[in-house]
Formats: C-alpha cells, structure tokens, sequence
C-alpha cells in the first residue's frame, strides 16, 4: 500500500469537530479502511478534542492547539494526537462506572473509557509542554 | 459556536418519535439535551430514540439519553433507542448503557416495548 500520511493542525474547538471528521472520511477513503475503523478513529478525535477543551488549563492569549497525523504503518493505523493546555495523563484516568443501576448512573467519564478500550495499543508522553497520545489500530 | 442538529418528530399514539439526523456529538449535544427536555417537560413519558439516521455519535451524545432517561423515569416513562448501526452500538455496550436504556432492533420493536 502506498503511504498517504495525514496531518493536520487546528484551533481545539467544537466547531472543528466536523471539519476533522471530513478529513478522516478522506483519509480513510484512500486507504480503503474498514467503516468501523473509521468510525472509531473519528470518536478518537472527537473525544481528545473535547478532552483538550475540558480538561486543558490556558493562559490568556494561548488557544487551545490540537495536531494530528494518521497514516498506516505496519498493517495498523497509527493516530498521534498532540495538544497543549498543561499535562493531561489520560492513562491515569480512572474506569467509569459501567455497571450501575439507570438512578445511580453518573454522568461523564465515559470519552476517554471508550478510547482506549476500542484502540489496540494507547500510549502516552509530556514532551516540551506537549501532550502526545498515540493510538493504534490494528488492520486485520 | 454550536454546530446545528436535525431531529425528525413523529408520534406513534402517544409514543414520541426522535429520529437525530448525521451526527451528536460535542457541537451540538447542548442542543439535543435542550430539545429532549423541552419535549419532556411538555408532558411526552413515552420516547424513541430511532438511530436510522444517526452515523456518529460520541460520548456527549451518549450523556443528553442518560440524561434524558433518568429525567424520564422520575415521570415514571420510558425511553427507548432502535435501529443502531454496528458501531455505535458497539460503543452502547462498551459504556454498559445498553443495560440501563433499552436498545432494541427496530421502530416497531420499540414502539411495543414503550406502551402508552
């Protein structure tokens, strides 16, 4: 397969959200990619972005940045997603509550959950005042 | 800014049917939340969710049903959800939602399992 890399940068903001999920239709157009794949790296992007928003601490005059790069290395789609915003260790989230009863439900927690539960390796670095999160998919 | 969201309402006797167009996710959820609360506190017990149109939804989306199932069961109603496509309901079973909201196959299957 020929290499077709990806990147791009944009403002972390909600009103990028469909513009992003545009570019990862393309991307995943062109490598031909299974619609679940697809599908997962865009809620991947979706719930990263939306990590960055809530969670990211800014000094006035600095606007939230998010970087990505997709492409396929190895059978496997490989997603780096870098933001600023002050460290943020999505590794050391704690699980959600999956099992409560409707009432007793809270309400949240679940992005991050449902990222590195659907993504075949997760890591992450603090490099620089960058966070960098990489994700892998397997193609199989 | 908020992006738009496109919801189809349908009644099915005194059964509201929600039909969510493209996507739900963090842009436009504020709106849905808005809308379902709106229909809730207008009275409406008995709510489905049809997913048909729906091709994404993210966790945001996920939190307005939560959200708009418990506010419905303290009205001693229902909500609903049908017809998910394979990767949101995938994404249904990950959270364990699927245990506390009903996901059904289809319209009619859930229209019989929200009796008026």
């Amino acid at each position: 397969m020929i290499a077709t890399d990806f990147h791009v940068q944009v403002a972390a903001r909600v009103s990028e959200l469909r513009d992003l999920a545009a570019m990862v239709e393309t991307f995943g157009e062109t490598h031909d990619l299974p619609h679940r794949t697809i599908f997962i790296v865009n809620l991947a992007l979706e719930e990263l972005v939306t990590n960055t928003l809530v969670h990211g601490s800014f000094e006035e005059g600095v606007e939230p940045q998010i970087a990505i790069d997709l492409s396929i290395r190895d059978n496997r789609v490989h997603v780096v997603v870098e933001s600023n915003g002050g460290k943020f260790d999505p590794t050391e989230d704690t699980e959600p509550d999956l099992t409560s009863e409707l009432d007793a439900r809270p309400i949240g927690g679940l992005g991050i959950h449902l990222v590195k539960t659907q993504a075949d390796n997760f890591s992450y670095e603090f490099v620089d005042g960058i966070n960098r999160l990489i994700l892998e998919y397997n193609l199989t | 800014m908020a992006n738009n969201i496109e919801v189809l309402e349908e009644h099915e006797g005194d059964v509201l049917i929600l039909t969510p167009v493209g996507r739900v996710d963090s842009s436009n959820a504020p709106l849905f939340e808005r809308m379902i609360k709106d229909r809730i506190d207008d009275g409406e017990i008995h709510i489905v969710v049809d997913f048909t149109k729906l091709s994404f939804i993210s966790s945001s989306g996920m939190r307005v049903l939560l959200i708009g199932a418990k506010s419905i069961r303290s009205n001693q109603g229902k909500l609903i959800l049908c017809s998910m496509r394979d990767s949101i309901r995938e994404i249904f079973s990950i959270s364990g939602f699927d245990t506390i909201i009903p996901v059904v196959k289809d319209r009619i299957a859930a229209i019989d399992a929200n009796p008026a």
